[in-house]
């Protein structure tokens, strides 16, 4: 059986990633994740079982802190399903070949992916920067902008991270620009989702009512860029991306699309 | 950072927030076992002084 708490003193986070990787046992990935995996289920099933046999003693079974023991045991068991889904999700996911990419700051926002995908992220950042609030508040909640095999916001990085997929080739600078401010509140919603335990709800940042909120902000981005003297001679299109998002905002359902079979 | 390199730290990325997790809820675990100990003792305690004072 392994020890969790001894786990827990020995794991010490690196910010620097270089480092942190270097400190990795030489294990290749799969002996890594079965390893984790067991190590995930032993730590789990140690803590749910500790203590049970309070939960037969007859004595203590009206107690209400019997009750709290069983629903923690509930929570521990579903923080434990969703680290092993999260393993297999991270182990078998498509992934945009990270080789051949290179990655810089702009905005003190990383942005990680080939040269003409960085060029076009920055244009766009510099788009968003016309509304210097949503710039302020898109640096807030995103920390990496990454080029990826889909699209979408991964808080379950290092960093929370905005992946972007190969529509960013065919994607105007200012929509992405506001699709930049969309997925940074998908972030806001999910800092603020956090109970006092730190456990992140997804349905309180993913979901129809998440996305609604996040369209009717990437609509105010762009309402904001387009006020701008910057802007003058792009009404027309801002305006028809707008009226696109409002229709889109009636009943958002791209969102339950599975993320294999997404084509953005 | 290559792609593998990547993936296992995600890996271990989420074991960390996993052990972080898991370390609040034993917390929890412990400070409910020792409220119902003490709870029991004191029934036990109860049922001692009862026996005495028949």
């Amino acid at each position: 059986m392994i020890n969790f708490e001894k786990n827990i003193q020995s794991i010490e986070f690196k910010d620097n990633e270089n480092e942190f990787v270097e400190s990795l046992p030489e294990s290749n990935l799969e002996d890594l994740s079965s390893k984790t995996e067991l190590e995930i289920n032993n730590s789990a099933t140690l803590l749910i079982n500790k203590n049970s046999e309070l939960l037969e003693e007859p004595e203590a079974k009206n107690f209400l802190e019997v009750k709290k023991l069983v629903e923690l045991n509930e929570e521990i068991n579903k923080l434990q399903n969703e680290a092993i889904d999260s393993i297999s999700w991270i182990k078998n996911i498509k992934r945009f070949n990270l080789d051949k990419s290179t990655k810089e700051s702009f905005y003190d926002i990383e942005i990680q992916g080939s040269e003409e995908f960085r060029e076009k992220i920055k244009n766009s950042l510099s788009y968003l920067s016309l509304s210097p609030e949503k710039l302020d508040f898109s640096k807030k909640y995103i920390k990496r902008i990454q080029e990826w095999s889909h699209s979408g916001m991964n808080m379950f990085k290092d960093k929370p991270t905005f992946e972007i997929g190969d529509i960013w080739k065919e994607s105007d600078e200012v929509y992405l620009a506001s699709g930049i401010a969309h997925d940074a509140y998908h972030s806001y919603l999910c800092a603020g989702s956090e109970d006092s335990n730190g456990n992140i709800s997804l349905g309180a940042y993913v979901g129809k009512e998440a996305e609604k909120k996040c369209l009717a902000f990437q609509i105010d981005t762009l309402e904001s860029i387009k006020k701008t003297d910057h802007m003058k001679n792009y009404q027309n299109e801002i305006d028809n991306d707008i009226n696109g998002l409002k229709e889109l905002m009636i009943d958002p359902t791209y969102q339950d699309i599975p993320y294999e079979e997404r084509n953005w | 950072m290559n792609e593998n390199q990547q993936r296992i730290k995600e890996i271990e990325y989420t074991q960390i927030n996993f052990l972080n997790k898991l370390n609040v809820l034993k917390n929890e675990k412990n400070r409910l076992t020792k409220d119902i100990n003490k709870k029991l003792d004191l029934i036990k305690i109860d049922k001692i002084l009862n026996d005495i004072n028949k």
